[in-house]
C-alpha cells in the first residue's frame, strides 16, 4: 500500500497540466478504495461453517402456530418436533424415544419422551410441556386444529404422555412430525408469552434465532443452541437465511457461493443444471381439476360419473405434464402418485377422446356443454387449467374460465358458484391425512358440496382403524372409488426441486413427503464447502 | 431561510395526512383479508371473528384510520398484523438502506450526468453529444430489472467483481458498505443520468449562447472559470429541479432493486406488506416514503434558493 501510494505521488508530480493531476488523484482514490473493498467484508460463504440458504419469503410469524410448509426451514432450524422424518422418509426419535399405539382401533397413542432435553431457554423438555403445545393446536391452530380437534391429551408420567382420538388416526405420528403444523414443541416459557414467539425461537432445536442478528423479512440468522440434547450432531457455526423472492437472483447468488442451498423451481432448474448445481426433486404438487359439484346442483351434467368419466378420457396427461414440466413431470390421474402410499399401480384413463365423446352422448351432451370454472394464477394452476380446457374442447366440453387471485380463491372454492375449480393439492403423508382436507365431506375448502360417497366413507373409516399391514390396502379401494367415481381430473403432480452447491449434501427428499428439513444439510464428506 | 425551512414543513403536514389517508381507503378497498391469510384454510367462522376482533378488523374503515392517526400522534404507528412488530422498528431498521440507496444514486448520477451534460455542451455536435442521445433514449428504454440482472450475470457471475446482493451495514465495513451498493447505484442511476445529462446539456447549451457569456469571454476571463462559475450557476436551477423530481421515480425503483439484489430496504418491505396486506406496515412504508420526498425537497428547495437570488426574496 505504501509503495502503490509512492508511485502515484510520483506520478502526479511528474504530471503537467491540473486537469491530469486532478484525475490521477481521482483514480488513486478509486485505486485505493477497490484495494480496501475487495479485501474487506462480503456476504459470501466465508468459512465452511456457515451455511447461507435462501427462501422465497419470510415467514408471517416465527411462531410454531403459524407454520407453513412453504417455509418450513425457519422452523426446522429451532424447534425439534417428538418424531423426525428421516430423509428416507421413515419415521425416527426426536424429542421421543418411543411411541405407539395402544390396542386394536387407531385410538390411543403413547409418547415416552428422552430424558434431559433442555429448551434454548434452558427449560426441561417436560411431559406437561408437550401436553400444553398439543392442546394448544387446538386452541388456536392453523393446519393442526382439524387433525386436533378431537384428540384428548393426558400426562401419564415425567416423560410420557397418552394422546386419545375420538375417532379412529393412524397419522399421530406424522402429526408429531416437523413436516406438517402442530408438532413443533415450544418451552414453557414461550407459551407463557406468546408474543415473542413470533420474532423469537423457543424450541429444543439444534439452533436457535439470534433475533440481534436478523432483519425480519430479509435475513434470519440462527446460531448454535448451545443445550441441544444431539450433542454429537454435525452443527455449523452460523445459518443464515436470506429472503430472496426472486430466483434469478437466488441462482446467481449460487452461482457466486453466496447461497448453499435453497428450494427452487422448474422455471430455472436447466439453467440450475448447467450452472452445475445438485438439482434434486420429488412429485409434491398434485394439479388438474376438482369436480366439485358432483350431484349435479348447478351443473347437472357433473352429476352424472359417465360425464365425469368422460372429462378425465378426454385429457391427455402425458402430453400435458410433458409440455408444462418436461422431464421433471410426472402424470397421474389419482390423488396420489403411482407409488405413494394408496396409489393404484397403474392409470386408470387413458387419454381416448373418442370414448369420452362416445360417454358425453349417452349422458346426452353430445351437442356440448359449458361448465362455470374458478381457477387461479397461483403455483401455476392456471397454465394447467389451460392446458386441460383445451383438451377437453376438443370433446365438446368448454370450461367458462374465471382467473382470481390466491387471496380470494378460497373464499370463492367455498361459495359453491362453481361446478368445477383448478386444484394444486400438496401431497400428504397418506390418504388419511388428504381426506379431511381433500374428498371427504367435511372437506370445507375442496368439497364444499359436501359430497359424500357411503363406499368412499365406510372404507376410510374401515382403514383409519385397521392395522399398519392392513391400511394400504384399504386406501387403495377408497384411491379405486375415487378414480372410478371421476370427483377429480387430476392430471400432473408437480415437482419441488432443491438446488444446492456441488459440495453440499442432504436435500434428497422422499417421495412420501418431499420436504426437506434444513438441518439435514450439511457438506458433503471429504468437500471443503 | 428558516421561514422557507418552516413554512415547507407546515406545508408538508397535510400532505402526509392526504397520502396516508388515501394509502388507507386504497389498500382497505384490496381484496382479500389478513386474517384468513393468517388462519390458513382450516378455521372456524369463530376463530376468523375473534382473529379479525383481534386485529381490529371488524371496526368501520375510518374508525380504523382515526385509530391508526392516534397511535401516530402516541408515537407508535401500530404493529406488523403478522410477526406483532412495532411498524417503526421494522421501517427503522430499512429507511438506512433506501436512503444509502437513493442518495448515492442521485450523487452519482448527479455527477456523472452534469459531467457529460457539459462536456457535450462545450463540445457540441461532436461525438459525446451523439453519445449523450443515445444514452438518454437507452435510459428511458431499458427496464431496471433486466439491467439490474444483467449487471449481475457479468460483474457478479462471469467476473466475480462484485456479490451478486445483499447489503452489508457501514458500522460493519464502510468499504464493504459502498462496494454493496455499486451494482444497485449503477442499475438505478442508469436512467436517472440519462434524463439528466440531457438535460444538463440543453440547459447548458442555451445558457452558453447568452450574452453575459459573450461578454464574460470578450473580457478574457478563463474558459473552464465561465463554465463552471457563471455558465453551471445559471444551468443549474432546472437540473435541480429535475433532481428533485427524479427523486419520486428512483424512490419507485427501490422496489424493483432492492428485490433484484436483495437489499432490505423501504422497498422491499413496500412489497412484502402489500403482498401481505398487513395494514399498519403499508401504512407506515407510505408514510416514510412521503417524509423521505418532503426532506428531500426540502434540500432542493433550499438549494435551489441559494443558486436563484430571486427565488430567496420570493
Amino acid at each position: 500500500m505504501v509503495s502503490i501510494l509512492r508511485i502515484w505521488r510520483t506520478a502526479l508530480r511528474r504530471v503537467h497540466g491540473g486537469w491530469s493531476r486532478r484525475a490521477l488523484g481521482f483514480g488513486a482514490v478509486v485505486a485505493m478504495f477497490v484495494v480496501a473493498a475487495c479485501g474487506g467484508g462480503g456476504a459470501g460463504s466465508g468459512a465452511s461453517r456457515v451455511l447461507n440458504l435462501a427462501m422465497a419469503q419470510g415467514p408471517t410469524s416465527l411462531d410454531p402456530a403459524q407454520f407453513n410448509t412453504a417455509f418450513n426451514w425457519y422452523w426446522d432450524l429451532a424447534y425439534e418436533t417428538p418424531i423426525s422424518m428421516a430423509p428416507d422418509g421413515s419415521l425416527r426419535p426426536g424429542l421421543a424415544t418411543n411411541w405407539g399405539y395402544v390396542g386394536d382401533g387407531n385410538r390411543v397413542f403413547d409418547l415416552t419422551l428422552r430424558p434431559d432435553v433442555k429448551f434454548s431457554d434452558g427449560s426441561p423438555l417436560t411431559a406437561q410441556v408437550v401436553k400444553a403445545n398439543l392442546d394448544r393446536n387446538k386452541e388456536k391452530g392453523n393446519q393442526a386444529a382439524s387433525r386436533w380437534a378431537d384428540k384428548t391429551v393426558d400426562v401419564t408420567g415425567p416423560l410420557s404422555v397418552r394422546i386419545t382420538s375420538e375417532k379412529p388416526d393412524p397419522s399421530i405420528p406424522w402429526s408429531l412430525t416437523s413436516t406438517l403444523a402442530g408438532g413443533h414443541v415450544v418451552s414453557d416459557g414461550g407459551l407463557n408469552s406468546r408474543d415473542q414467539l413470533g420474532t423469537h425461537t423457543l424450541g429444543a432445536g439444534p439452533y436457535v434465532l439470534d433475533a440481534a442478528s436478523t432483519v425480519a423479512n430479509d435475513h434470519y440468522t440462527y446460531v448454535p443452541n448451545p443445550d441441544y440434547w444431539n450433542k454429537n450432531d454435525f452443527r455449523y457455526e452460523r445459518v443464515v437465511i436470506k429472503v430472496m423472492p426472486n430466483l434469478n437472483s437466488v441462482l446467481n447468488a449460487m452461482k457466486t457461493g453466496e447461497i448453499d442451498a435453497a428450494p427452487g423451481d422448474y422455471t430455472v432448474a436447466g439453467a440450475a443444471k448447467s450452472a452445475r448445481l445438485t438439482v434434486t426433486y420429488q412429485p409434491s404438487l398434485m394439479m388438474g381439476l376438482d369436480l366439485l359439484d358432483r350431484r349435479g346442483e348447478i351443473v347437472p351434467a357433473l352429476g352424472d360419473v359417465r360425464v365425469r368419466q368422460a372429462l378425465n378420457l378426454a385429457v391427455n396427461r402425458d402430453t400435458i405434464s410433458s409440455a408444462l414440466f418436461g422431464e421433471y413431470g410426472k402424470s397421474t390421474d389419482q390423488t396420489v402418485v403411482v407409488g405413494q402410499p394408496g396409489s393404484l399401480p397403474a392409470a386408470t384413463y387413458q387419454y381416448d377422446p373418442e370414448k369420452a365423446k362416445k360417454l358425453l352422448a349417452d349422458a346426452g351432451y353430445g351437442n356440448g356443454l359449458t361448465i362455470p370454472t374458478l381457477t387461479t394464477s397461483y403455483n401455476g394452476q392456471s397454465r394447467v387449467v389451460q392446458a386441460i380446457a383445451a383438451d377437453l374442447q376438443k370433446v365438446g366440453v368448454t370450461l367458462d374460465l374465471k382467473n382470481i387471485d390466491y387471496a380470494s380463491y378460497s373464499d370463492e372454492l367455498r361459495s359453491r358458484k362453481y361446478g368445477i375449480a383448478g386444484i394444486g393439492f400438496g401431497t400428504l403423508p397418506n390418504m388419511h391425512i388428504q381426506g379431511p382436507t381433500l374428498y371427504l365431506p367435511n372437506a370445507a375448502t375442496y368439497n364444499p358440496f359436501k359430497s359424500a360417497d357411503p363406499t368412499i366413507t365406510a372404507t376410510y373409516d374401515r382403514a383409519a382403524g385397521a392395522a399398519t399391514d392392513q391400511q394400504s390396502a384399504l386406501f387403495q379401494q377408497v384411491q379405486r372409488q375415487l378414480v372410478d367415481q371421476a370427483w377429480f381430473v387430476f392430471v400432473t403432480a408437480a415437482p419441488k426441486f432443491y438446488f444446492a452447491r456441488q459440495g453440499i449434501t442432504g436435500l434428497d427428499v422422499p417421495a412420501v413427503r418431499p420436504l426437506a428439513n434444513a438441518t439435514w444439510i450439511r457438506p458433503a464428506s471429504g468437500s471443503g464447502a | 431561510m428558516g421561514r422557507l425551512v418552516v413554512k415547507r414543513l407546515l406545508l408538508s403536514l397535510p400532505l402526509v395526512l392526504i397520502v396516508s389517508m388515501l394509502t388507507f381507503v386504497m389498500q382497505s378497498l384490496a381484496p382479500g383479508d389478513p386474517a384468513k391469510r393468517i388462519l390458513g384454510d382450516q378455521y372456524t367462522p369463530e376463530q376468523y371473528a375473534t382473529l379479525r376482533a383481534q386485529l381490529g378488523l371488524d371496526a368501520p374503515i375510518h374508525v380504523r384510520y382515526w385509530n391508526w392517526l392516534k397511535s401516530v400522534f402516541e408515537g407508535s404507528m401500530g404493529q406488523s398484523l403478522y410477526s406483532h412488530e412495532p411498524v417503526t422498528t421494522v421501517l427503522n431498521d430499512r429507511v438506512g438502506v433506501t436512503i444509502s440507496l437513493v442518495a448515492a444514486t442521485l450523487v452519482v448520477a448527479g455527477v456523472i450526468a452534469i459531467g457529460l451534460g457539459i462536456l457535450s455542451a462545450v463540445r457540441k455536435n461532436g461525438v459525446l453529444a451523439r453519445v449523450v442521445d443515445v444514452v438518454s433514449l437507452a435510459g428511458h428504454s431499458v427496464p431496471t430489472f433486466w439491467l439490474g440482472l444483467g449487471l449481475v450475470a457479468v460483474f457478479s457471475v462471469q467476473l466475480g467483481l462484485f456479490n451478486s446482493g445483499g447489503y452489508i451495514p457501514p458500522e460493519r465495513s464502510l468499504t464493504g458498505w459502498a462496494w454493496s451498493l455499486i451494482l444497485p447505484v449503477a442499475t438505478l442511476s442508469f436512467g436517472a443520468v440519462a434524463l439528466i445529462a440531457k438535460l444538463t446539456r440543453d440547459s447548458m447549451l442555451e445558457v452558453l449562447d447568452r450574452e453575459f457569456i459573450t461578454t464574460l469571454r470578450a473580457r478574457g476571463v478563463p474558459e473552464r472559470t465561465i463554465i463552471f462559475r457563471h455558465a453551471l450557476r445559471s444551468a443549474a436551477i432546472p437540473i435541480v429541479t429535475a433532481l428533485g423530481l427524479l427523486l419520486v421515480g428512483l424512490l419507485s425503483g427501490t422496489v424493483i432493486v432492492e428485490t433484484v439484489f436483495g437489499l432490505p430496504g423501504l422497498g422491499g418491505a413496500a412489497v412484502l406488506a402489500t403482498t401481505k396486506q398487513d395494514a399498519p406496515l403499508i401504512q407506515g412504508v407510505a408514510v416514510y416514503f412521503t417524509l423521505i420526498v418532503v426532506v428531500v425537497n426540502l434540500i432542493i428547495d433550499i438549494l435551489y434558493a441559494w443558486l436563484n437570488p430571486k427565488a430567496r426574496i420570493s
